[in-house]
């Protein structure tokens, strides 16, 4: 049984269409099929394959049919659903290859459907909506990024919590998930103890000593250091708490944080206590007596991963942990000399800040203007503190900073020792040691030299495995003097030994402890808990040397090349991430694209402007210009000069002069082409008597019009207006109009544009700058109907011959079509799709679908490109003309790659700045166009449908191949290039479609 | 996580409830774990089941092989084990898993000498051996043959013991899988008094870890499979069960189950069968069953 589907004019190439009868014989349920266009040709290869059934026999030759010889009367659908899916996307797959970047959220989906967590090292000025679209994409988020607002925080939690997820951060710079180091961390052994900490340094130094006394971690979750703030409520650290309670292989819970609100304490406390597996804690900055009831207390960091090790073992946890320095001073330092610390672990040096206050009495750890402790000569310096991190790098990464600040106090004769921490791990310096030593070795040699005693004492927090070589950097310190502890805490110890302070310990016992809330421990939810289990599948948003730990042990990871939305606009910003939560925006502008992609243009006539448009019928001298509405004394000279032209054309003047006055009095009304469904090349003037184009859309009543291309040099579009314009143009309304419309009238229906274009576009035109074969195909069509009309041989002779001549003539044919494409288009008043660019010399302007035929206009630019011989860019007029149309609709600069020819001419480069063009047309594009397939990119349709949204978001704006025209008067073309659209127009649209829908 | 596997009664009989330990050594097939002092292989069910050991199913020992690596921590919870590797936590349920019996049963008195002499008469154990001939082989093998014609000669015995304890190469030493089929044997014969005066317990802190496990094992009555079913053979006087038996021992390792049997076949006092001590010392005889 043969069933046959015709398309009407849709024009496919051959070999696309040999692909698709492929794939279609492949079906279950196909005996044989063909595909074909309804050529005279093609209908022999249906007969001898014997499948020309009537329909097929009846198609026309831009036709696309298709015939199917199937027992299977449902097999129809299938095979039209599969041609709509082919015809849609002709690109051919490209193998994947190497790492995977990905420059938008979608993309990144798109790399790693399995995502569960997306790590942030973005802006924090950013990065709230950021967190905020990953948080709903159902990703956990890890935040390396700071600088987000206390309340965004709060907010961003309280989301997290709701959807079942966590946000580790804001402002979290260590982690470990499932034994993957993220961001700046240590390579700790896998093993059973799992961490929750809000304080980065503080989980790196207690699982670095976990790591050297055997034992292991499965998890480290970082919470921010905010996370125990009293707005915050201990959110991710309750959410991590009761994730490790449930989690199988974590056999105990370790807690880390800087001083929290008392509150927010005893909330965590008793969470603490609920719990069946052994918890250790400590809370920086408090000396407990006692642990209370189940949860063990440390004092210090070290003693903190000791208990955590004995859990772990299931030994039994000790009174004191406190073991004997391997160092004794028998003449200490006297009262003059003080304690420095110059850490660049924040953490390091609130403990360093705690034990020197506790032993000296100092009153406490401050935080103000960088000083942890500012005591009595006694400084504790946090260096990674924002107030020395302006404009530089961490000091864990750079030591710049760290160097001053030692030769600054090394040089201090109050200074008796120095303090300082040696961080190693994914993200920090390749070799700090080696970095320190010398400034050590330095200060140490002159204070001998003048017989000062100063002594510098460190350790390294640090692994085995990680990056940096431990036991060298810890040599290596040593070589250049420093003494050197294993733990921050015990080089703490140290200082004040030098000092003769001895560090003691009190035993603690366990004291019982009374739940305040008895209410039952929550259950986690499903997917933290996956979270856990799993080894995470990551989208690494922002700084790539992240995926470096996340994919040397064995997590996936995907890079988004992240860029602020809207070059970092804010308010751009706000628009764009409110416009994501309004439904039904795609949908209708999918709706646009359709109609783009169901016009069906044909030339039908050429008649005089008068008759067509109303406008021009009236006793008021009117002119139609290119452009959004401009006044007169607006007008850059070409127009000017069009202007002065056309009215010597209507005879409203004998002269220039009188031209000029004629206009400069206010006598002629000046109405943009776009308001009369006209368009008009570069200075675009179109008076009555001028023979205009009519093209016929057939998806509905929709008619376009343009003026005739006069061809190069001296022609009235770009503002010559001699007696031999003038004359031109009589002769184009007078014989070359009334015979190519005698002409069009022997075609039923016209010339179908639609299936000229898809011919001309695989030969090298983009219709813009390039016309030459859509030209030649016009003449093709339209010679032998020329011949067959009534007038005279010369004339006919006079019309072929302009029309060989005329190399651009296609252009404004073209430029109809583009008007009769989006007037129809514009009938749908929905969606954000460019529906209008234009330009008139002095604005640039677009309208988009969903606001009608409000203008958005900015100051138009200056095309850059290729000037002809003896002119210079000083002599080039700025932008002008409607045959932006082209780009509008999708060719032109839009589709650069299908003309590479032109990018030489217009000064744009090779083939590859042609295809880089394109492919980054694309990305402001909604989608396709099948019709228009473009061999020279993988016959990919042109560009279709020009999303605002997308042009503010990424700074991209149309590109426009045009002319250049002398900014003078009368001299004409000098030259060619491109343009873009200023953006100001699309946030002008932007602004004015967000208020439509309601948005502030 | 591995559900399906075997485990030897003598690490059933071990308390590890709660032990504490790390990856030993990885090799192509199999592995070992060290906690709190106890030894534990895992290794393939398609392999012979050690009597330290567990066996889980190919697939999942060859996946946790690509894994684990020598020192990633390894846990005992509930009849779990843990280990945890960089690439996730690999659970082993080895308390569900079918309870295999390596307690080496008593031979008694009836047992038949031929069977055992027709099942190893293809075997030129000079050949296959992992120490090298020499006059103190010799030595040690006849004073470990001694006690099995029952002359009370415990010091010869000991001296033998001395010499092979720890000789060799390999994981593990020569002269200690010697010892170990030999211990066997003993064992089979219920010969524990001359176990109890070798002091077997003692020879563990004299040769590697793994060595000293099976030693250890050894001499709490344990061996691995083959040689239960070796034992059992004999008991019954099944020579076709007897020959898969010694066939399984001889494919262990690169010398290990020869030198195993070797020990084993001394202590059931048929080394004469099989040329006698001279046969290993330097001159150049065959050590195969005299036809």
């Amino acid at each position: 049984m043969l069933r046959t589907v015709i398309k009407k004019n849709s024009y496919q190439d051959s070999i696309n269409l040999m692909l698709l009868t492929n794939e279609v014989n492949a079906l279950a349920g196909v005996n044989k099929s063909q595909i074909m266009m309804g050529t005279d040709a093609n209908k022999d290869i249906f007969r001898n394959s014997g499948l020309l059934t009537a329909e097929a026999e009846a198609a026309d030759p831009s036709d696309m049919v298709l015939v199917v010889d199937t027992d299977d009367e449902e097999i129809i659908g299938k095979v039209l659903g599969i041609a709509e899916k082919f015809l849609s996307d002709l690109s051919t797959k490209k193998e994947a290859s190497g790492i995977q970047e990905a420059t938008t959220w979608e993309e990144a989906y798109a790399m790693l459907p399995d995502a569960d967590l997306a790590l942030f090292s973005t802006p924090g000025e950013y990065t709230a909506p950021e967190i905020e679209k990953a948080l709903n994409h159902g990703l956990h988020v890890f935040s390396f990024s700071d600088n987000v607002s206390l309340e965004d925080e709060v907010r961003l939690k309280k989301l997290a919590h709701e959807k079942g997820l966590m946000l580790m951060g804001p402002d979290c710079g260590t982690g470990v998930i499932s034994s993957i180091p993220v961001a700046f961390t240590n390579v700790s052994k896998p093993g059973n103890i799992g961490i929750v900490g809000a304080s980065g340094t503080g989980i790196q130094e207690v699982a670095a000593i976990i790591d050297r006394l055997g034992g292991g971690l499965i998890h480290a979750i970082g919470t921010g250091g905010r996370d125990l703030n009293e707005a915050v409520g201990a959110i991710t650290v309750k959410d991590a708490i009761i994730g490790l309670e449930n989690h199988e292989p974590t056999d105990v819970i370790c807690v880390i944080s800087k001083p929290p609100a008392p509150a927010v304490r005893d909330e965590v406390v008793d969470l603490l206590e609920k719990c069946t597996k052994p918890v250790v804690a400590i809370f920086l900055g408090e000396k407990p007596e006692a642990h209370q009831g189940k949860v063990y207390l440390a004092h210090t960091l070290e003693e903190t991963a000791k208990i955590a090790v004995d859990l772990a073992k299931g030994s039994e946890v000790k009174k004191n942990y406190l073991e004997p320095l391997d160092f004794s001073c028998e003449n200490p330092l006297g009262d003059d000399k003080t304690v420095i610390g110059l850490y660049s672990g924040g953490t390091l040096a609130n403990e360093a800040g705690m034990l020197i206050s506790e032993a000296l009495d100092l009153g406490g750890v401050v935080k103000e203007e960088g000083f942890i402790l500012h005591s009595q000569g006694y400084d504790v310096i946090d260096l990674g503190d924002d107030i020395y991190t302006q404009g530089k790098p961490h000091p864990m990464i750079d030591p710049e900073v760290r160097i001053d600040y030692i030769k600054k106090y090394g040089a201090m004769g109050s200074t008796g020792v120095i303090l300082f921490d040696c961080m190693l791990g994914y993200g920090c310096h390749p070799d700090m040691a080696a970095a320190l030593a010398p400034v050590i070795k330095e200060q140490l040699e002159h204070a001998k030299a003048t017989g000062r005693e100063l002594y510098f004492v460190g350790s390294v927090t640090g692994t085995e495995n990680d990056p940096q070589d431990y036991r060298k950097s810890f040599a290596t310190l040593r070589e250049a003097g420093a003494i050197m502890e294993t733990s921050n805490a015990r080089a703490i110890r140290l200082a004040l030994e030098i000092k003769g302070i001895h560090f003691t310990e009190e035993d603690r016992e366990v004291v019982p402890y009374k739940i305040k809330d008895p209410s039952p421990l929550p259950q986690p939810s499903e997917q933290v808990m996956e979270l856990l289990n799993t080894t995470p599948r990551i989208i690494n948003v922002g700084v790539e040397s992240f995926n470096d730990s996340l994919r040397a042990y064995g997590a996936q990871s995907v890079q988004f090349s992240w860029r602020p939305l809207a070059g970092g606009n804010k308010r751009m910003i706000h628009l764009l991430n409110e416009l994501e939560k309004i439904e039904g925006i795609d949908e209708a502008n999918e709706r646009i694209c359709d109609r783009f992609k169901e016009s069906q243009p044909f030339l039908v006539d050429i008649v005089p402007a008068k008759t067509v448009i109303p406008e021009l019928a009236r006793e008021q001298k009117t002119l139609l210009h290119a452009g959004p509405p401009i006044v007169w004394e607006n007008m850059m000279g070409p127009m000017r000069g069009s202007c002065i032209g056309a009215a010597l054309f209507e005879g409203w003047a004998e002269t220039e002069e009188e031209a000029l006055a004629l206009l400069e009095a206010g006598e002629v009304e000046f109405i943009p082409c776009h308001h009369c469904h006209a368009v008009g090349p570069m200075g675009g003037i179109t008076s009555a008597n001028m023979a205009v184009l009519v093209v016929h859309n057939m998806a509905d009543d929709t008619v376009a019009y343009c003026t005739m291309n006069e061809g190069i040099g001296k022609v009235l579009r770009f503002g010559a207006y001699s007696q031999e314009v003038v004359d031109r143009l009589h002769w184009m309304a007078d014989e070359l109009g009334p015979v190519l419309a005698k002409a069009l009238k022997l075609k039923e229906g016209g010339i179908n544009l639609s299936v000229l274009m898809a011919r001309a576009i695989t030969q090298g035109d983009e219709f813009h700058q390039r016309n030459m074969a859509a030209s030649l195909n016009f003449l093709k069509e339209v010679a032998p109907l020329i011949i067959q009309t009534d007038a005279d041989d010369a004339a006919k002779q006079r019309v072929i011959q302009f029309l060989a001549d005329t190399d651009q003539f296609f252009l404004n044919v073209m430029m109809a079509t583009g008007k009769a494409i989006v007037d129809y288009a514009r009938k749908d008043k929905e969606g954000c799709i460019v529906s209008t660019m234009t330009r008139n010399g002095y604005d640039f302007g677009i309208r988009i679908a969903a606001l009608g035929d409000e203008w958005f206009t900015a100051p138009v630019n200056t095309p850059i490109g290729l000037y002809f011989t003896g002119f210079t860019a000083e002599d080039g007029c700025p932008d002008n003309g409607d045959s932006a149309i082209c780009e509008t609709v999708g060719v032109g600069g839009m589709a650069m790659v299908a003309a590479p020819g032109v990018t030489r001419f217009v000064g744009a480069g090779g083939f590859e700045d042609a295809l880089n063009i394109s492919n980054e047309m694309e990305r402001i594009c909604v989608t396709h166009n099948p019709n228009w397939s473009i061999p020279t990119w993988d016959f990919k349709g042109t560009c279709l449908g020009i999303d605002i949204r997308k042009v503010v978001a990424t700074g991209i704006t149309p590109i426009i191949n045009t002319g250049i025209a002398h900014r003078e008067a009368g001299i004409g073309q000098v030259g060619a290039g491109t343009v873009r659209a200023p953006l100001a127009c699309f946030e002008k649209a932007l602004e004015a479609y967000c208020a439509s829908l309601g948005i502030e | 996580m591995a559900k399906e596997g075997a485990v030897s009664s003598y690490v059933l009989a071990q308390e590890l409830e709660g032990a504490r330990g790390s990856v030993h050594s990885t090799f192509r097939s199999s592995m070992n774990v060290q906690a709190d002092g106890f030894l534990l292989h895992i290794g393939s069910i398609v392999d012979p089941l050690s009597c330290l050991g567990i066996a889980i199913p190919e697939a999942e020992m060859g996946t946790l092989l690509g894994t684990a690596r020598r020192g990633d921590l390894a846990f005992f919870d509930k009849g779990v084990l843990r280990i945890y590797t960089r690439t996730g936590v690999t659970r082993i349920a080895y308390g569900d898993f079918e309870p295999v019996d390596t307690a080496i049963p008593s031979l008694g008195d009836d047992w038949c000498a031929d069977v055992l002499r027709s099942a190893i008469a293809p075997i030129d154990f000079r050949e296959e051996m992992g120490l090298p001939p020499s006059q103190d082989l010799a030595r040690a093998l006849h004073g470990l043959s001694c006690a099995s014609f029952g002359v009370e000669d415990v010091e010869s015995v000991r001296a033998a013991v001395r010499f092979l304890v720890g000789r060799g190469l390999g994981l593990t030493p020569s002269g200690d899988d010697l010892l170990a089929g030999y211990g066997t044997a003993l064992w089979a014969r219920s010969r524990d008094d001359l176990l109890a005066e070798l002091h077997m317990d003692r020879l563990p802190a004299c040769t590697t870890d793994v060595s000293a496990a099976y030693l250890r094992a050894m001499a709490e009555g344990h061996a691995n499979t083959g040689f239960i079913d070796l034992v059992r053979s004999l008991r019954a006087g099944d020579g076709s069960l007897c020959r898969g038996a010694v066939d399984e021992i001889c494919s262990i390792g690169h010398t290990s189950g020869h030198d195993s049997l070797l020990g084993f076949v001394v202590g059931m006092g048929l080394l004469e069968s099989i040329g006698g001590p001279e046969c290993f010392s330097c001159e150049s005889r065959t050590g195969r069953i005299a036809s």
